[in-house]
This record gives C-alpha cells, structure tokens and sequence, in this order.
C-alpha cells in the first residue's frame, strides 16, 4: 500500500515541480557528458591533456557537494508545502517512520526516474562536448554514439551520493516533525508584511560598500595574503546578507508612502508581492545570488581563458615551423617529408640574424617594463635586435595571404606586436640617423599582422627588422626556419605525427628555462636550443594550450550547474505559490481586473523576482571576471596580444547572453506554468 | 403555530407561487432584475438543478437577504449575479443591462463599475496595507492618487478602521479585516453590494458592529445589498428576506415597520418551515 502510494506521489511530484525534477535529469546529462572526458581515448592522444580527468573529478565533486545541499534543500522546501498531506497521513494513524519510509522511497523514485531520463540525454550531449573538443583542438569531429559502463557508473556514484545526503536529511526531518508543526507551515507562510524601518537604508548602504570592499580586496590583494581573500570573502557574505535583508524594508520606506507613484500604472500588487517574496525569501535569494555570481563568473573567466587559447593559436599563423640553429640550413629532407604525408600548399625556408644592436630590444624592454608584467626574460639569442631580409618577408606575407606591399630595397622596415608600434614609430621618428648597415627606416614602416612573434623562436621575438637583402651579408644567422601552409588544417594530433616521420625532431618547449634580471643583475642569458632541430606551429606548445582548454572546460561545467540549479530553485519557489497567486488573482478579477492585466501584472512580478538575484550576480562577477581576465592575460602574454579591454567585454558579453539565454529559458517557463495552472 | 401565523401576514408561501417579480415597487426602476434564471451542473448522465426558475426584484437602496440550507442554491444565485457563473436559462438585468448576455472581454469591467464584493474569508490581499485593500478597486479604475487617498479616509472613518489603515490584514482582528472588506466593497459605489456570510468568520461582538455598520451604510448611503447568510440574526438587519429551497424561492418576509426583534423571530418561523438548518 505505501509503495502504491509512493509510486503515486512521486508521479504527482514529478509533474508538480516538472521544472525542477527536469533540472535535476540535466544534472545527470551534464555529469555524464562531462564525465565521459575522464575516460575518453581521443584525450590520450594529446600531450599535457592528462591533467584534464583530474580537473573534471575535482569540479564533479565540487558539483556533488553544491547539488547534495542544494537537492536536500529542495526536497524538504517540497516536503513543507505538502506539510498538510503529510499532516494528513500522520492523522490517518500512518506512524511517523512509515511517512519516513514513504518520503523515502518517493525520492528514490524521483532520483531513479531523473536519471534514467538523464543519462540519454547525457549520451547525446557527450557527443555535443565531444564535438567542441574537437573544435577547440582542430580535429575532424565524427558523429558516433558511444556507451560508456564507466561514465555511468562514475554518474551513478556522484548522483548516489547526492541523493543519499537529501534523502537522509529529509528522513530525519519527517521522523522528528509532529502533526502540530505539520500543520503550521501553511500559516507560517501567510504572515509576511514588510514594514518601513528607516535603519534599511543605512544596513543597505553599509551592505552596498561592504561589497565594493570585498570585490577591492579579492581583485587587489593589497595585503598579498590569504587574508585578503579571507576578508574579502566575508566583505561579499555581509553586503549579500545585508542586501538581501534591507532590500524590502528600504523599498518599502522610501516608496510606501508614495501614493503619487504606488497608485499608478497598477504598481501597487507588483510593489507590495515583489517586497513581501523578498523578505519571505531572503536567504534563499542569497543563495541563488551566490550561485548565480559563480556561475557568471566561471562562465566569464571560462571564455576569457578559450579567448586567450584562441588568441595563442591565432598568433600561430604558419602550420608547420621547423627550426635549425646557428646557420641557414637546407630543409629540403623535411620538406620532401612533410610533402609525402601532408598536403602542402606553399612552404618557404629562410634565416633569422642578428647583429650587436639593440636600439628596438631597449624599446621593447621598456615596454614590457612600463606594463608592469615583471621581470624582463633574457634569452642569449635575443640579446640583441633580429632581423629578416625583405625577400623572405614578401615571401612569407604572400604565403599567409596578407596585402601585398612595396618595400624600397633601399629602406628597412619593422614587423612587431601591436603593443610595439606606437613606441616603435616614435623611435624612428625621433631618431633621424637610426639605420642598418646603413639603411635608414621607412617613415610609416611598421606592419603588425599576426606573424608567429609572440613567443620565443618565431619570426624574432615580439619584433623583426625588416632589412633589405644586402644588408645582412655581415650579420650573424640567429637560426633557420621553415615555414609551411597546408592546404587543410592540422589538426593537435598531427605534431605527433611529423616528429615520427622526422628523424631528429624534437617539439618546441618554450619558457621551459628563462633566466631573469634581478635588481639590476644580469643572472644569465639562457638558450632553450640545444643540438636538435624544433618543431612548432599552429598546435606547438600543446601542453598550454590543454591546460587551457581544460580549465575552461571544467569552468563551463561548474557554470551549467550552478545556473540551472540556481533557476530551478527560483522558479520551483514561485511556483509553488501558485495557489496564492491564483487565489490573488480571482480577487483581482472580482475587483475587475481584466484577466489580461492579471498575467501582465504576474509576469512583471516574475521578471522582478528573477531579475532581482541577478543584480549582485552580475556585479560581483563583471568585476571578478575583469580582474582575472586581465590577470591572466599579464601571465600569458608579456604584451597585450589583444589590442585594447574590449576583448574582456567580449569575453563578458558572451558569457552574459549565454546566462541570459539559459535563464530566459527558466523564466519563459515558469511563465508558461503558471498561465497554465491558473 | 403562532410564529407561522405571524409570517403569513406578510409572507408569500411556495404553495401560492412566489411572485416578487410582479410586486408592485415604489421606484419604477429595480436595479436588480433575475428572470426566470436555472442553472444545471453536470454532464450527461448527473444533472444536478441548482436553480430552478428563480425571478425576483431589488430596489435602489434596498437591503435584502437571500436565505436557506447548505445546498439550497444560496451562493450559486450569487456568484450567477455577480458574473463569476453563468446561468443556463433566464436573465439577470443589473440597471437594465443584461449581465448574462455580457462578453467575456467586458465582465472585469462590468464588475469594476457596479459590484461590489464582500466573503466570509474577507478576501483581502494579505500582503497590502488595509490602506491600500480599501484603495485597490480604485487604483484599477484609474482614479487619480489624491482622490484615492481622500475617498479611502472618508470611508474608513465611516467604517470606524481609519487607525488601523497602516496595519496589514494579518495585525488586526476578524472584525476590522470585515470592515475593511466592506470598505473595499463600496469604494467604487457600486450600484449593487453582495456580501456572501459576511460574518460567517466574525465573533458575535464583531459581527454585530459590522451589521450596524452596513445598516447606517444602507441608509445613509443609500447602498444596495444583497447577503447570502445562514444566520438568522444577521439576516434580521434586512429590509427584505428571499429563503430558498432546493434552488427555488421558498418564501419571502419584509421586515417593514417591525423592530428587528420580531423579525428576528418571524426569520426563524421561516427557517422552521423549511424544515431545516435552523440556526440558534
């Protein structure tokens, strides 16, 4: 009979809050999918991608431990509204350990049927993730379905676990709750006026800067401890708290006494329901603040970091670099190689020199001193400016598709980082007699396409002199290089591939030993090149570029769950109130509101309430995400490889819509539920 | 036997069919006019006839009282005038307007201009000031702010609740949420105020304050009521009193130059008769 029951209630349960038993089937989606990456082969392949399984253990349990609170939080805000059934029970003579069991086994239930429903989905959504991977890494993406008994098994373990943790704490509950307390839940919830009270403005105010404080703290470090973080932390608790708090009293304060404006335009519902669901609501609304500023701030910092992967790409502009040192080298063997395996579209070989001036290094080094990035890297071969004959520069643009241009033969030219040019423009502008072997510069002379300079070993580092042929005849060959255009893109597991066809290969590692001024004391210039020749190019560096791409990943997992979590409790919580809203708006309708303006009235009361978590949400992580993103540009890049901050907008704007989008999902439905029911 | 001898010397027996419709009145225009109204409920197989062929007049300021059993069609005539039914047959004019030829997209309106409203479970918005329950109606009309605020004070200090404007339903007692109900109610003037057992949820002292209450209102004002209730005493402040019975008007009694007590008892002679539900 209890069984009966359970299986009947949990169906209903099911279909009452559908958007939150949906939410928790996606949670076991994204588990899954995400999950698949810590068992998945095509990782393997990838150097540095071992880490990847790692970080994705470390966000599920993250995600275990947020949704074990998060489901135990629901399941008994759930129990509270079904308080007078359960009452009913209880008076039915049903012993408290049987509702227990009953409560039990309907969650059970509810958690079966989730995942059941879930783990399909997850099936299909691995592949979506599948299919961004391989995106992210240029691999030819193709479409095949794929079970895997570990993904489930590891999906099965994580949902175990939070549903043990929600079931347990609710079968407590239910054994320890009386009849009496049972049937005060319902009148517990009726009594909620906001009242004025003149001390909301100053805790909101107070709450508003503690705020501010806690964002300077975090963002800055000025202490440069773990204090910092520490306070800052409790700077966001307080102004949530106290926003949260404060909010309904300021509003009601400053605009009950209003009649001039309350009276108006129908506010008067819409303030007074808006004001009571927030006092009625704060710590929940807290809580979802907190979700949902994670949320926004993983996603932001997520796309800051796919943003900043895709930039190291894109300055990558040749597919293949292979590197000789010390002497222009004939690479017709690796030529004829790569010809035989890959299709070729154009390559070209040519020298990078060097001589004993540094009037464009000072510049560039004072650049980088003047952003503040540290240290300034020494390496033996850039002690000194680099240079390329302008054959090999009209060469190497015509291969990359750039716009043709006149160079004088009598001139030389510069190729830089954007970051380069102005200061680059003043030097030859201030410096009349500058010239190479006695050619002088090109007044507008400075191009600043993507050029392979942003790292070590390319075509010079951050810069190259373009000089004219004649001129290097006296000057020191740095190293070689060749440089090849394939015809398709190379996909990341295709460096693999050149150095077992090329004997004598090694990949390129840069920063791997640098070597720092300190206090003015040189320690040492260091060369990364010993007696091989270096591969690099569009997917060189890999071991970066994964730890990239996976942090990411692991960004946008946390974020999806943490948003559609967040949602489903706002929109579970203004649903269940839906007897309330229906019996309010039959009152409406008795007093002759049309049946139109009730909806418009509930719907703006939506859009208030799930605006309102937003608004700390979004103003905490804009500036988290604006100071990470910055940061961690500093740390990639020792220039800006991005011209301005817009990019960091960017990378907000995006994350900011995909939230938006995603929500807006959550608030179409529970406007449709809820034009449904009523 | 002697109370039903006094309530023959003004009262219409089902036996010779009831015929308030065709009584004569001194206002030639009633503003409530029900014609001949049924409704059914059900499907094929269940009809259940919850009014059967109901016709009965109000006149302008007049206070009538609508009585019966639980079941006898008491709150389905109310809720068929106060458009929130339908009925199946017949017609209900309200100032002449047929309300149940009203269109759907027309009734908000048609109740915001000439009905009010008052429950047993008052109905008021918990989350509003009794200020703002009291103004609601006519912040949905559109009433400028400081008209609102000067009708709201005239009336709750008719209704004796002016100091408990700033509290909200839940700080005050049953009597004032009632007082406040009724203020809502007649706010807009309303051509016709339908109380469904006003003091259904009020103790004795409240209800008899309110009762007075809405008396003075119905005299002073001019207001017209119509009140379902059970209660005998509270029918007593009527001018007029309609008791059904299985959906059909039973009987009817006028309170005329009597004093409220012998009404009171001519009442329960009635509700004797009908055999039923009769209260203490």
């Amino acid at each position: 009979m209890l069984r009966k029951l359970s299986i009947r209630n949990a169906k209903r349960q099911s279909r009452e809050y559908s958007l939150y038993f949906i939410t928790l089937a996606c949670t076991v989606s994204f588990m899954y999918a995400f999950n698949t990456l810590v068992f998945s082969d095509m990782l393997k392949t990838f150097s540095g991608a071992e880490i990847l399984p790692y970080m994705i253990v470390a966000a599920s349990l993250l995600v275990v431990l947020v949704m074990g609170w998060i489901v135990g939080y629901m399941t008994n805000f759930i129990l509270k509204k079904r308080s007078r059934e359960l009452s009913i029970y209880m008076l039915s003579g049903i012993p408290n350990r049987s509702v227990s069991r009953l409560v039990f086994y309907e969650n059970a239930l509810i958690g079966a049927f989730a995942f059941v429903l879930g783990l399909p989905v997850g099936i299909l959504l691995s592949q979506i993730l599948e299919s961004v991977l391989d995106h992210m890494f240029g691999i030819k993406y193709t479409f095949r379905l794929h079970f895997s008994w570990n993904t489930t098994g590891l999906t099965l373990l994580y949902f175990f676990v939070i549903l043990f943790h929600a079931i347990r704490k609710n079968r407590r509950w239910v054994r320890k709750i009386s009849v009496h307390d049972l049937l005060m839940f319902d009148r517990q919830n009726e009594k909620i006026p906001v009242t004025g009270n003149a001390f909301a403005a100053v805790v909101l105010v107070l709450s508003v800067l503690s705020g501010c404080v806690g964002i300077f703290l975090i963002t800055t470090l000025p202490l440069g401890n773990g204090y910092d973080i520490l306070m800052g932390i409790i700077c966001l608790v307080l102004f949530l708290i106290g926003f949260f708090q404060s909010i309904p009293a300021f509003l009601v304060t400053h605009f009950a006494g209003r009649n001039e404006w309350k009276y108006r335009h129908n506010r008067l519902v819409i303030f007074r329901e808006f004001t009571a669901k927030i006092r009625s609501t704060s710590a929940v609304l807290g809580v979802l603040s907190v979700l949902f500023m994670l949320s926004l701030t993983f996603m932001g910092i997520g796309t800051s970091v796919y943003m900043i992967a895709d930039q190291h790409v894109e300055q990558r502009v040749f597919d293949i670099m292979i590197l000789h040192q010390s002497e222009l080298y004939d690479f017709a063997a690796y030529e004829n190689a790569l010809r035989s395996n890959f299709p070729i579209r154009s390559c070209h070989s040519y020298g990078i020199y060097t001589d004993e001036k540094d009037d464009f290094l000072t510049v560039r080094n004072r650049v980088i001193a003047d952003t503040g990035n540290g240290d300034i890297f020494l390496y033996k071969e850039y002690k000194y400016d680099t240079y390329m004959r302008q054959s090999d520069y009209k060469k190497l643009r015509e291969l990359l598709g750039y716009r043709s241009i006149s160079l004088d033969p009598s001139l030389c030219y510069v190729h830089c980082m954007p970051a380069l040019e102005k200061d680059f423009q003043s030097l030859i502008r201030e410096r009349a007699d500058l010239n190479r072997a006695g050619y002088s510069f090109a007044a507008d002379g400075i191009f600043c396409e993507p050029f392979n300079q942003m790292e070590t070993y390319g075509n010079g580092w951050d810069y190259c002199v373009i000089v004219p042929d004649k001129a290097v005849s006296r000057m020191k060959v740095l190293y070689s290089l060749l440089a090849v255009i394939t015809e398709a893109p190379l996909d990341s597991s295709d460096p693999k591939r050149i150095m077992q066809l090329c004997d004598g290969l090694v990949p390129l590692a840069r920063n791997a030993a640098v070597s720092t001024v300190v206090d003015n004391i040189d320690l040492g210039a260091t060369s990364l090149l010993k007696d091989a020749d270096y591969l690099s190019g569009r997917w060189g560096d890999q071991d970066n570029l994964v730890i990239y791409y996976s942090m990411a990943i692991c960004l946008f997992y946390l974020a999806l769950i943490f948003e559609i979590v967040g949602s489903a409790i706002l929109a579970t919580q203004i649903l269940s109130d839906r007897e309330k809203t229906r019996r309010q708006a039959h009152i409406l309708s008795q007093l002759g509101m049309n049946e139109k303006l009730i909806t418009q009235l509930n719907n703006r009361r939506f859009t208030l309430i799930f605006l309102l978590p937003l608004l700390p949400a979004f103003m905490i992580s804009g500036s988290f995400v604006y100071i990470t993103a910055l940061k961690m540009r500093s740390a990639v890049f020792h220039f800006n490889a991005m011209d301005n901050h817009l990019w960091i907008v960017r990378a907000l704007g995006i994350s900011y819509i995909f939230f938006v989008l995603l929500y807006g999902i959550y608030y179409i439905a529970v406007q449709e539920a809820s034009i449904r029911r009523s | 036997m002697t109370s039903i001898q006094r309530t023959s010397s003004n009262a219409t027996t089902e036996n010779s069919k009831f015929t308030s419709l065709n009584t004569p009145t001194s206002h030639p225009i009633p503003v409530l006019r029900v014609e001949h109204i049924e409704k059914y409920y059900g499907s094929r197989g269940t009809v259940t006839k919850a009014l059967d062929d109901i016709s009965f007049q109000v006149r302008p300021g007049e206070y009538v009282s609508i009585m019966g059993a639980s079941g006898s069609g008491k709150t389905t005539l109310l809720n068929c005038i106060s458009t929130i039914d339908t009925v199946s047959a017949g017609h209900i004019f309200l100032d002449g307007k047929d309300i149940t030829s009203i269109d759907d997209n027309d009734i908000a309106a048609f109740r915001r201009d000439n009905l009010g409203f008052v429950f047993q479970d008052f109905n008021l918005l918990a989350t509003l000031t009794l200020e703002e329950n009291i103004a609601l109606p006519l912040t949905i009309s559109g009433i400028s702010p400081k008209e609102i605020d000067d009708r709201v004070y005239k009336i709750a200090e008719k209704l004796q609740i002016s100091n408990a404007l700033q509290k909200f339903p839940s700080q005050v007692s049953g009597g004032q949420k009632q007082r406040c109900a009724f203020a809502r109610a007649v706010i807009c003037d309303p051509k016709l105020v339908m109380a469904d057992e006003p003091t259904g949820a009020l103790d004795s002292h409240s209800s008899r304050i309110l009762l007075e209450i809405m008396s003075n209102l119905n005299k002073d004002l001019g207001a017209t009521i119509l009140m379902v209730t059970h209660d005998a005493f509270c029918a007593s402040y009527a001018d007029r009193i309609l008791f059904l019975k299985d959906g059909k008007i039973f009987n009817e009694i006028r309170k005329g130059e009597k004093t409220r007590s012998i009404f009171y008892h001519e009442i329960l002679d009635v509700l004797s008769l009908l055999g039923g539900d009769r209260p203490c």
